[in-house]
């Protein structure tokens, strides 16, 4: 499936801003086999701004932006074509069970659980105590990994509310977990927690999905505007993405960005600016698919 | 101890405990000293220098530590310092392999490597910082260690210090208070000199600095005053004579770090960083952080400036680490751990949690990646046994219990006592590699507290830092340049200037109220009273409430019963209060640029209303503390003006000071000239404007307008007058840095120039005495109102032109 993401950020400072630095992840991954990218392009209102494309650690595409002259507003555009393949389907039940994936992910014993087990511990968004509890409902012993993290994913559709405007990105797994709203982000996190206090794998997608209604299609939540999921790693499976928010395991409707441990690593747009008053942020994302 | 020496029966060290004298009798390098102490038997009061104990360590260095200084150095033997140095340089060179390893080639981070909890579970490992390789592979400048002596007389390592450690300014004022106290001995002992080791860490650092980039500066990057250690951060700032400046100071540009200097950008090429690696950007690492630098992880990563300690070294300071160290040195140095560690077993291994939880009643279980902050972390948690409840086993470390070795201190009451003992030692590179700091800390155990010890260690059989003598030449040249003055740190020194001369004019405002209160309730007087009240109105000293009250007859009970409040309301967003708030809290800031006198000084200045608050009845004690307060200026101004070099340090002072003075005597002018004719107000003004010897001196007459406005506008003999504070303007402007750069005048000495004319050319007595119809004297409103808008555009284009870059940075 191929689509169109147009995906504007402006940010109107109020006051003028002296200087101003941003870091952007907003350029599609190659994903062997399941993703890959057609065209990507990204210009700034502003002149005179210095870009620097670089890889991060995780292997996403980043975009440092630094403006040195004065402006008080600056508009992002970054426009990308990708083709999205859907995997196989997954025979969740085949999958090994999570407590014998939690055994090796302690001693791993290979170079891929290895670099999987670095997604097992706590990160700055990811408070994996506050979960435990939490998570301890779903641990049966034998249940096969991805069967449980589904069982969570579908928890957290089912018992969670979507609500905007609730939390913020500083907001702590603890409170989504008492309140039981939030927005993608905070599913994202709480799934990962509740994965990571099991002493599993879990990373943090970011990525857009369809926001076209088609007549077969139903809307999902999250378009029109960046979306975020899971992904948990599963021996002979590799890293299998979820969307807690909508309550499935993904196909060729998830476009990925980037991933890392939680939202800290992999935030469409982070920055930092000198002066400025009073300001507002307007982000805007189209996903529409295209034809062949 | 069975020694006939009567002054040692207090000494008594455990059975269990190792006696750093030496059981029996002294060792020959501690019975040197302890017979410079003694006398008859008894101690001598002769060398011990009291008053240096307590109160001098906290002249300087107002930090939190140890607070007393025992005038007992600890000595050491040359022998067994020299096992330490092989131990810890060795340490140092290993950690320093590990941290290479973890952010470089990753090989221990495999299947055959270290477990995974122990890195990625650690909040100190910092992801972004991956693929880092700085100069030679230095990732460890400078590391500090806890060094402790266990029952059997072994040295063991009780900590690590990676992240940033503190505690190198503290060695030098130990050093120098201990050699002012004992001289003969210090000299006698032959003890080892700290310059060196000092020195050369320092020219190792901007030798690095010089290879980055050329003409390429170090600075000292500090979290700024609000950080407990902000003084050392300055002391030593000052010491190694590099700039000391925080996150908002320096910026990303292309791929090289700038400072922002008055000058305008300056290349960075080394940094001495005392802000904990995670705080350092927040772009790449915590977002939330406001010392760090937009972009630095980034550019440190491409070795484009080198950073002391590298973002990310903390990964090693913790208790979780020690265990694997032996394994460790076998594998990178292929070597054997010459001083072992405290035993330590990390719960993140089955096995060692399981000893764990079967041994809690004899460890020390604390958390694993996280630890006391430097001298908070207190020397009998080594001996007691402790629990803790960690949310998951990797983040949780037993360690055994040690007895640490005991050493002879001076008590209270004057007698030889024994306290357990942690070293705190540096090792820091240099141009010839890692070097052990021949001194240290000491730190005593007592029962009224923690005190601190200089160490000693004779300098025969110590391993010199080679001499870099021969590298003098090529970095000597790169001495601390006045021209590197942060644009935030001139920021500071202009309010200052501002508000130092501000206090002084509400002062005098203040004290001429209180005088003219006391002086009786003539109806002349309750205008004056009113017409003061309204100038301190106008001045943001007093609310209009407080101004109308004290225009009473009343006024001088009510000032008796309400001055404290009235005069130091500290929840007034105005008045003194705030004021001496500003002053105190921009000198901090400005502290490595004042001496320690200067800084005395500030000091007491914002402490006499502390000091006076219970001892003022009436308001003739009010004046006297008014008095108080204008000595201690004058005092602090005498200070600035002789002992202060001609920097831009100075010049930015100047500045401010001049432009507030100009703006205080128009704001003086402009209340009272309306009522002028009245004798009254002209001697009021003249009070205010301090120049009432001069007048008398010059006129010999009741005050007249005319001369008085000849005398505080256009007299440029009177340091009061306008055309004095603009001719001053004039001459530091002239002396600025970027001024110089245009070809013809700034525009901020085209403002002067003009100024400087129209007041010239102005004539007092038309100024004076041409009157309207409505009875304005337009004349001299038109000259003040000019000279007012003069004196703001000054301000405008000096801040435009040097502070632009010090808006504070936020976050998106």
């Amino acid at each position: 499936m191929k689509y169109r993401v147009q995906h504007n950020t402006e940010f109107d400072y109020g006051l003028p801003v002296i200087a101003a630095q941003q870091v952007l992840r907003l350029k599609p991954r190659e994903m062997p086999g399941r993703q890959s990218l057609l065209k990507h392009s990204m210009s700034l209102s502003s002149p005179g701004t210095e870009i620097r494309e670089s890889n991060d650690y995780f292997g996403n595409a980043v975009h440092e932006v630094r403006l040195h002259s004065r402006h008080e507003t600056l508009a992002i555009q970054s426009e990308c074509e990708v083709d999205v393949t859907s995997g196989d389907e997954i025979l969740l039940d085949l999958s090994p069970s999570w407590d014998s994936v939690a055994g090796m992910l302690a001693l791993p014993h290979t170079p891929e659980l290895w670099h999987a087990a670095q997604f097992c511990f706590p990160s700055p968004h990811v408070d994996v105590s506050a979960a435990a509890e939490f998570a301890a409902q779903f641990a049966h012993p034998g249940t096969p990994l991805l069967r449980l993290a589904l069982d969570i994913n579908s928890y957290i559709h089912r018992e969670f509310k979507y609500t905007g405007g609730v939390t913020d990105v500083y907001t702590e797994v603890g409170n989504v977990l008492n309140n039981r709203m939030g927005v993608c982000q905070d599913f994202a996190h709480v799934a990962i927690a509740a994965l990571r206090a099991l002493g599993l794998a879990a990373r943090y997608v970011s990525g857009y999905i369809l926001s076209q209604t088609d007549e077969d299609l139903p809307t999902l939540i999250g378009a029109e505007a960046s979306h975020a999921w899971i992904a948990v790693f599963c021996p002979e499976f590799g890293w299998v993405d979820f969307d807690p928010t909508n309550d499935q395991i993904t196909s060729d409707q998830h476009i990925t960005l980037g991933w890392g441990r939680d939202y800290a690593d992999v935030a469409p747009t982070r920055g930092s600016i000198l002066g400025g008053g009073q300001q507002s942020l307007n982000v805007e994302v189209r996903v529409r698919r295209i034809q062949n | 101890m069975t020694t006939q020496n009567g002054w040692l029966s207090d000494y008594q060290v455990p059975a269990d405990a190792w006696d750093e004298l030496g059981r029996g009798s002294p060792a020959p390098h501690w019975a040197r000293i302890l017979d410079y102490f003694a006398r008859d038997g008894e101690l001598s009061d002769a060398p011990q220098p009291e008053h240096l104990r307590a109160e001098m360590l906290v002249r300087d260095l107002d930090v939190e530590r140890p607070t007393r200084l025992d005038p007992l150095p600890f000595v050491i033997d040359s022998g067994e310092w020299q096992q330490l140095e092989n131990g810890l340089t060795q340490r140092a060179t290993l950690l320093n392999h590990i941290i290479a390893d973890l952010y470089g080639r990753r090989t221990l981070l495999s299947p055959a490597g270290l477990p995974p909890a122990l890195v990625f579970g650690n909040p100190r490992y910092l992801l972004p910082m991956v693929g880092s390789q700085p100069r030679a592979d230095t990732y460890l400048n400078l590391v500090a260690f806890d060094v402790g002596r266990s029952a059997d007389g072994q040295w063991r390592v009780l900590a690590d210090w990676t992240e940033a450690p503190e505690g190198l300014g503290m060695c030098l004022e130990n050093r120098v208070l201990s050699g002012q106290a004992l001289p003969e001995i210090f000299q006698q002992a032959n003890t080892q000199r700290l310059a060196a080791f000092y020195r050369g860490f320092a020219q190792h650092l901007s030798g690095r600095a010089l290879e980055i980039i050329a003409d390429g500066i170090t600075v000292t990057l500090s979290p700024g005053p609000d950080h407990p250690s902000y003084f050392e951060h300055a002391y030593l700032g000052q010491y190694f004579g590099f700039p000391v400046v925080e996150g908002a100071d320096l910026t990303v540009r292309g791929d090289t770090l700038q400072l922002k200097t008055l000058e305008g950008l300056k290349p960075v090429g080394s940094v001495i960083r005392h802000t904990a690696g995670h705080l350092c950007d927040q772009l790449y690492l915590r977002a939330d952080t406001r010392d760090g630098v937009p972009g630095l992880a980034n550019i440190s990563r491409s070795g484009a400036v080198h950073i002391a300690n590298a973002l990310g070294a903390g990964v090693l300071e913790n208790d979780a680490f020690m265990s694997f160290l032996p394994g460790l040195a076998q594998t990178l140095l292929g070597q054997d751990l010459i001083l072992p560690s405290l035993a330590t077993w990390w719960c993140g291994q089955a096995e060692e949690a399981a000893y764990v939880e079967a041994h809690a009643q004899s460890l020390h279980v604390g958390p694993a990646f996280a630890r006391p902050e430097l001298f908070a972390g207190r020397i009998e948690s080594y001996s007691q046994a402790a629990s803790f409840d960690a949310p998951a086993p990797f983040q949780q470390v037993g360690r055994e219990l040690i007895r640490a070795s005991h050493t002879p201190y001076i008590n209270g009451d004057g007698k030889l006592a024994a306290g357990p003992t942690v070293l705190r030692l540096f090792v820091g590179m240099t141009d010839a590699g890692y070097c052990l700091m021949p001194g240290g800390i000491a730190r005593v155990q007592t029962p009224d507290g923690e005190i601190a010890k200089d160490i000693w260690v004779s300098a025969d059989a110590v391993t010199q830092v080679p001499s870099v003598a021969g590298s003098v030449a090529a970095t000597g040249a790169r001495r601390r340049s006045d021209r590197d003055l942060p644009s935030r740190t001139a920021d500071d020194l202009f309010w200052l200037g501002r508000y130092l001369e501000r206090c002084e004019g509400a002062i005098r405002t203040y004290r001429c109220l209180l005088s003219h209160i006391t002086e009786g309730s003539t109806e002349d007087q309750l205008l004056v009273l009113q017409t003061v009240g309204q100038l301190l109105v106008d001045l943001d000293m007093l609310s209009p409430a407080q101004a109308r009250q004290l225009a009473r007859v009343d006024a001088e009970q009510i000032l008796a019963r309400q001055w404290w409040s009235m005069l130091f309301n500290p929840e007034s967003s105005d008045g003194l209060f705030r004021l001496l708030d500003n002053i105190h809290r921009l000198a901090s800031q400005v502290r490595e640029r004042l001496s320690g006198d200067a800084w005395r000084m500030f000091k007491r200045l914002s402490e006499t209303p502390h000091e006076q608050r219970w001892r003022l009845n009436n308001v003739s004690e009010a004046l006297q503390l008014m008095d108080q307060f204008i000595e201690r200026l004058s005092g602090l101004n005498g200070q600035i003006q002789e002992n202060m070099t001609r920097s831009y340090g100075w010049r930015l002072l100047e500045l401010g000071r001049r432009l507030e003075r100009g703006q205080f005597g128009l704001t003086v002018l402009d209340a009272l000239v309306q009522q002028a004719s009245s004798s009254t107000y002209l001697y009021l003004l003249l009070d205010l404007s301090d120049s009432t010897i001069t007048y008398r001196a010059r006129y010999q007459s009741t005050p007249v307008l005319e001369n008085l406005l000849h005398l505080l506008l256009l007299d440029d003999s009177n340091p009061r007058s306008m055309v004095y504070q603009i001719q001053r303007l004039q001459r530091v402007m002239a002396d600025m840095p970027l001024e110089q750069q245009q070809e013809g005048l700034s525009d901020a000495q085209r403002i002067l120039l003009v100024a400087y004319h129209e007041l010239l050319l102005s004539e007092p007595e038309k100024l004076a005495n041409v009157i309207s119809k409505a009875g304005n004297r337009t004349q001299l409103r038109r000259v003040l109102t000019r000279l007012g808008n003069t004196l703001s555009s000054l301000s405008e284009q000096v801040t435009e032109t040097y502070f632009a870059h010090t808006d504070s940075e936020r976050r998106l």
